[in-house]
């Protein structure tokens, strides 16, 4: 396994949120399913395409992506994410 | 990938132990339980990365007991009952085997639970469903029938009851790893993608280790190759938890 920083601990940050949270998600997750989990919970939770989140709408995705990313990772690791996602939304 | 060096490495050192001294029948008891309790260490200390009542934990739990109830049968066997399987073997046995098919159900739901999905196109998946279904069957159904007809042969043994129950329980694996292979292709790239492949690997292993033993009558090849897919196997159980341990733990430091 190649290791591998994070966008953020690289300081770089895509201007599009989607995107943001893809390459943060994708550490984990791999790219294929970071782009399917924004898609499915941009479209179930928020009713919205990932090209159209906003930065305001942020929160909101990573709220119901939190319960998800828990399954598989545990409660600890998943609200660790939540939060780097959310410090990087403050960030910005 | 340093995950994946644990069952090649233990696989070749077998490997290289069966071909320079052909090792004597308690060298593979000692290295198929040395590695079962490695499995379950390994396995204790994936759970204990989670909180009691986070999914994971009680996977984890779980799939541990498989390897806890082989060793006790193997240790059964060897020690209490050495003349052939005992009433207790025969109870560790159904417990083991039901737990290691409900371990990779488990790891297969979670996936599903989380809700992600797998994206592309469905026709790859369902042809590959097919071929795998095709394969279980063509390589379980030798040793089903030989541990039915043993079944009828020795109403009295509970050996062929083992070996018809041990079967089921691989070709239940076998079909759950096709489900397993598929997330770890969707999971690929990321840290979480060694977990279900090695996973794959784990419940692959089991039915083809059967396979072998079944040829293994004057075939002292297949014999080793029987062995050695088993401890590889359980290597592989122990370097899967260890890389959702090293994965868990990577997301932990994710806020730094």
């Amino acid at each position: 396994m190649t290791t591998r920083e994070s966008p953020s601990t690289r300081g770089e940050r895509p201007s599009d949120p989607a995107e943001a949270i893809t390459a943060l998600l994708a550490l984990h997750l791999g790219p294929h399913t970071a782009r399917n989990a924004v898609r499915t919970f941009c479209e179930r939770t928020l009713a919205i395409s990932p090209g159209s989140l906003t930065w305001s709408s942020v929160p909101r995705l990573v709220a119901a992506l939190e319960p998800a990313l828990r399954t598989l990772l545990g409660t600890d690791a998943a609200g660790s994410l939540a939060r780097e996602i959310l410090a990087w939304v403050e960030r910005r | 990938m340093k995950y994946l060096l644990l069952p090649v490495a233990v696989a070749a050192i077998a490997l290289f132990v069966s071909v320079l001294v052909p090792p004597a029948h308690a060298f593979w008891t000692v290295a198929t339980t040395a590695t079962a309790i490695l499995a379950i260490a390994a396995m204790i200390a994936a759970a204990s990365c989670f909180r009691a009542n986070d999914f994971m934990r009680w996977a984890w739990s779980l799939s541990a007991v498989p390897y806890l109830t082989a060793s006790l049968s193997i240790v059964s066997m060897a020690v209490l009952a050495p003349g052939g399987p005992s009433a207790l073997t025969l109870a560790l046995s159904i417990a083991g085997n039901l737990l290691a098919v409900l371990g990779a159900a488990l790891f297969v739901l979670a996936y599903l639970r989380a809700g992600f999905g797998f994206g592309g196109l469905r026709a790859p998946a369902v042809v590959i469903y097919a071929g795998g279904f095709t394969l279980a069957l063509l390589l379980g159904w030798p040793i089903v029938s030989a541990s039915v007809r043993g079944l009828l042969a020795a109403a009295e043994s509970l050996q062929p009851v083992l070996d018809l129950l041990s079967t089921a329980s691989d070709v239940g694996c076998f079909l759950l790893a096709l489900p397993l292979l598929r997330i770890a292709f969707a999971l690929r790239g990321g840290h979480l993608s060694f977990t279900w492949a090695l996973l794959a690997g784990t419940n692959l292993s089991w039915l083809i280790a059967d396979l072998a033993y079944e040829s293994a009558s004057g075939n002292a090849a297949a014999l080793v190759a029987y062995r050695v897919i088993f401890v590889a196997a359980n290597a592989a159980g122990a370097a899967a938890a260890l890389s959702h341990r090293g994965a868990v733990i990577a997301a932990r430091r994710a806020i730094g």
